[in-house]
């Protein structure tokens, strides 16, 4: 049998869940509304790379301007300053967004994708792209996953949720995975919760695990089952 | 292509140099590092070598690797992509004159009959073996997804066969070690000369009888084998348990 080789996420816990990593090359979709932690743990995904010597590309598209976002991760000690433009490549898409051309956009993630032979990606989040693009927003979601894939890298997905909604679904059919992180509120707390409800060609464990963030290690899974 | 990819791309060129008598030599990669040494390897053929090859393409459709290569300004006017997986990639295939197109990766088989009978049944015209100067797989491994270990094993063989038969054929062999383990052994008694090329990007000697090169190892999770011209003798160590 052919055997994918994997990618260690970089979540504590996350890893156990999924026979060892994300396969690579693939398309993982994170899903969660806003306050899970999807910056969070696509940021703790990149340094886990950029600690262990691949080239990382994060993209954001229209949701927390660079400079904010970096200054909000930087307060996390899993974060090494030196990786920030070195090894981790930041990249503002938000014009392009504005414009609203698929094949633009398309082609300017070819380019930093390429140019940086990233071998982990993050889009920081692609929802919003379908408010903005003037032809098939799954037409560009097919040649966006086929394209990455074909890059040689793991790409991770940012997803914005609609409220009542698990995770966008136009992406997740794309995605060769789905992550989801949502938070749920019991005896007057919020608790937080990550779910695999996805993973393309991995026996994964299915079930709600709960989670924590923390300072030091970004996303935590905590071992208990609910 | 940063400065140390250039330093190993020389340390590859004397390596492949230094071989009066032909060389076999194995790069062992780590799966997220096969783009970047696909190009040291291909710039070393190219512009270190002056040489003129085939680029088959199983993996992933071949105007990544194509798009890779002018980005980084590698010539490669000498070099031809025969595409064997854009039918199947659910993309426009990007039809420039230096490519051509083969059915599919099914039926390994009949991609050697092409290569031996000189790419009958190639949309875009035929390949001459004979005048080229390497050939070169993208990644054999993707092969087994499509086909049987026989198959492949068959295939392997008859390729190296045509290499010999050409006498100053080069060919560079990517193989995933953790999908074919079996076909790593068998590549690697092969070969003379075995380095790892790091992390941080060095190229470092292997042996690749030490257990940080057993198949599994994360850190050699994939091989590049260069065979530079050489007549073998003997017969072609099939690997164990390979059925047709």
């Amino acid at each position: 049998m052919y055997a994918l080789n994997r990618v260690p996420s970089g979540i504590v816990g996350l890893d156990d869940m999924t026979e060892g990593g994300f396969p690579f090359p693939s398309v993982m979709l994170l899903a969660g509304s806003a306050g899970t932690g999807k910056t969070t743990f696509a940021q703790k995904f990149l340094f886990a790379g950029a600690d262990s010597g691949e080239r990382c590309l994060y993209l954001t598209t229209l949701s927390e301007p660079t400079q904010w976002m970096l200054r909000f991760a930087s307060q996390f000690e899993f974060v090494d300053k030196r990786h920030f433009g070195t090894t981790i490549k930041y990249c503002d898409m938000g014009q392009m967004i504005r414009d609203g051309d698929a094949e633009k956009i398309l082609n300017f993630i070819d380019e930093r994708v390429a140019e940086t032979m990233a071998q982990r990606v993050v889009i920081d989040p692609i929802t919003v792209v379908g408010d903005f693009l003037k032809s098939s927003y799954r037409v560009f979601l097919f040649d966006l996953v086929n394209r990455l894939k074909n890059w040689q890298a793991v790409t991770l997905l940012t997803g914005e949720v609609k409220p009542g909604e698990l995770y966008p679904p136009e992406v997740a059919y794309a995605a060769d995975g789905v992550i989801v992180l949502y938070m749920s509120e019991e005896d007057g707390a919020r608790r937080k919760y990550i779910e695999v409800v996805k993973l393309r060609g991995t026996n994964h464990v299915t079930g709600k695990f709960s989670y924590d963030i923390t300072r030091k290690e970004g996303i935590m899974i905590l071992k208990s089952k609910f | 292509m940063f400065e140390k990819d250039m330093s190993v791309m020389k340390k590859l060129l004397g390596e492949i140099a230094d071989s009066e008598n032909g060389r076999r030599i194995m790069l062992a990669v780590k799966y997220n590092q096969v783009s970047k040494v696909h190009l040291i390897v291909l710039r070393a053929l190219l512009e270190g070598m002056g040489k003129r090859g085939l680029f088959v393409t199983v993996d992933r459709p071949h105007q990544y690797m194509e798009y890779l290569l002018k980005l980084n300004r590698i010539d490669h006017r000498n070099l031809t992509f025969l595409d064997m997986i854009s039918n199947f990639s659910g993309e426009v295939p990007n039809r420039g004159a230096n490519v051509k197109f083969g059915a599919s990766p099914f039926g390994i088989a009949s991609l050697i009959d092409m290569l031996e009978n000189g790419g009958a049944d190639v949309e875009g015209g035929s390949v001459d073996v004979a005048l080229l100067d390497f050939l070169m797989m993208d990644n054999l491994s993707s092969m087994l997804i499509y086909n049987s270990m026989g198959e492949v094993t068959s295939f392997l063989e008859r390729y190296l066969r045509l290499i010999e038969r050409y006498g100053t054929l080069f060919t560079a062999i990517v193989i995933e070690v953790n999908s074919d383990p079996k076909l790593y052994e068998c590549l690697t008694r092969l070969c003379q000369k075995c380095f790892q090329f790091t992390d941080d990007g060095q190229l470092q000697p292997l042996n690749p009888t030490v257990p940080e090169a057993a198949p599994g190892n994360e850190q050699v999770s994939e091989s590049i084998i260069i065979f530079a011209p050489q007549k073998r003798t003997g017969p072609f160590p099939r690997p164990s348990g390979a059925g047709a």
